[in-house]
């Protein structure tokens, strides 16, 4: 625990300042996924290096901000819908915490969700109540990841992908759940160039036992005309 | 683990955390957020006017392109704006929470920004101006708090603060720095270790 605490201290460290490189993001996730996402102790210290970090801020001597942009911004704020339950805040929160972390691999993502409560949170927050979250990765022979964040029993998912390759005009990626009956349509997304993408689904994915992916000409096709891309197994 | 003032830097004390409560700016700062939620421009506007500033300069020190700060500021303002729930209380202050929130959004465009830089060879951004000639008036409780964390990073020792301000104001990775100022990576890990401990010890103080 100690040895834990001394290395994930020093992440934490480096990650409140924005230091973190890919490779440490995926450390520092890793690290904690294995020690507990919950430690009152870790969650303590990231607080406190964030707070620091933060306030490293006020010895810059500030700058004027144009009244343009205070413009935009408020304007803005008149055509922003306010809460967990809008889909740009959803999509938003995502990658609010997927930037606070400084990677964009999906596996930060996910694991942001978890450790964070964010997307999770509001999962969890549902009818429900409280219950387990998972996250799962996809295995894949196409570049980039893709996470599905879920809660056997809840009838919502999500899937997060980060680095996917841009497809083809007209392509798209088709999601299937896969029971012993074989795959069902679960719905399509591109890589928009936004480099992160957020697919929610209304299933349980752990019922059917195992999700793919596979890319496919025509957006709709009832069976996949591909072999799958990305698949994961859902316990 | 020879590094200087390492024995003098003490591991966290978990009776002393930055993360304060009773601090005035801090108060009135909650309290606007508490407006926000039911959806009250002014109470952001008025956060937008305190804070703006600061999260612009810093944003444009990372990623030294004018629109492109403006973005980060614009994005990480809206984050709040969006969902207040985003910012808790238990965890820290308004302030540090708005930056933290600018700061990332501003090293992640500077990465991304490398990374294409890398791909394809493009004009390189502009560079901030360092110095835009006119100044900004502040209440005290803020020029206190410039004062105090500036404070904190003079008395680092400068191998420690060097490597902090790269990372922080410079947007550079530990890897990076470590190419930059020809050190091991392990060094350049334990200086911001070493340098994040005395910064949250001296700025934890100050708040009790
Ligand atoms: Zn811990």
């Amino acid at each position: 625990m100690t040895l834990d605490h001394e290395r994930i201290e020093e992440l934490l460290a480096a990650e409140s300042l924005g230091g973190l490189d890919g490779s440490g993001v995926e450390e520092l996730r890793g690290l904690r996924m294995a020690h507990g996402a919950d430690c009152s102790e870790c969650l303590r210290i990231e607080g406190d290096y964030r707070e620091v970090a933060g306030r490293l801020a006020f010895a810059v001597a500030p700058e004027p901000v144009a009244p343009e942009l205070e413009e935009r911004v408020l304007r803005e704020t008149e055509h922003l819908r306010q809460g967990p339950g809008s889909p740009f805040v959803r999509v938003g929160r995502t990658m609010d915490l997927l930037l606070r972390l400084g990677g964009r691999g999906v596996a930060v993502a996910a694991a942001a969700l978890v450790l964070l409560g964010g997307l999770g949170g509001y999962l969890l927050t549902g009818p429900g109540g409280p219950g387990d979250l998972r996250v799962a990765r996809f295995e894949g022979s196409a570049p980039g990841s893709l996470a599905l964040v879920y809660e056997p029993g809840a009838d919502e998912a999500v899937v997060l992908g980060a680095g996917l390759e841009e497809l083809p005009a007209g392509s798209v990626y088709q999601l299937w759940l896969v029971d012993e009956d074989g795959p069902a349509p679960a719905g399509t997304f591109e890589d928009e160039g936004g480099g992160l993408v957020v697919v929610r689904l209304e299933a349980d994915p752990s019922e059917a036992g195992t999700m793919a992916v596979t890319v496919e000409e025509a957006p709709g096709v009832a069976q996949p005309t591909s072999d799958p891309v990305f698949v994961v197994d859902v316990a | 683990m020879t590094e200087p003032g390492a024995a003098i830097a003490a591991p966290p004390d978990p009776g002393r955390s930055p993360v304060a409560a009773s601090d005035p700016t801090d108060a009135l700062d909650r309290e606007l957020v508490r407006r926000l939620a039911d959806g009250d421009r002014d109470a952001f506007r008025e956060l937008f006017r305190r804070y703006a500033p600061t999260a612009l300069a810093v944003a444009r020190r990372v990623i030294r392109h004018a629109r492109l700060a403006e973005e980060a500021v614009q994005e990480g303002f809206l984050a709040l704006w969006g969902d207040p729930r985003r910012y808790d209380p238990a965890r820290g202050s308004v302030r540090a929470w708005l930056m933290s929130a600018v700061h990332h959004r501003a090293v992640d465009l500077v990465r991304r920004e490398e990374a294409q830089r890398r791909r394809a060879t493009e004009a390189p951004p502009d560079p901030a101006p360092t110095d835009p000639g006119t100044t900004v008036v502040e209440e005290a409780g803020l020029r206190e708090e410039r004062a105090a964390v500036r404070a904190a990073l003079e008395d680092l020792p400068p191998e420690q603060r060097r490597v902090i301000e790269l990372m922080y104001y410079g947007g550079r990775s530990q890897s990076q720095i470590a190419g930059d100022l020809g050190l091991p990576l392990g060094t350049v890990k334990s200086r911001t270790l070493l340098g994040m401990r005395r910064l949250r010890a001296a700025l934890g103080g100050m708040e009790r």
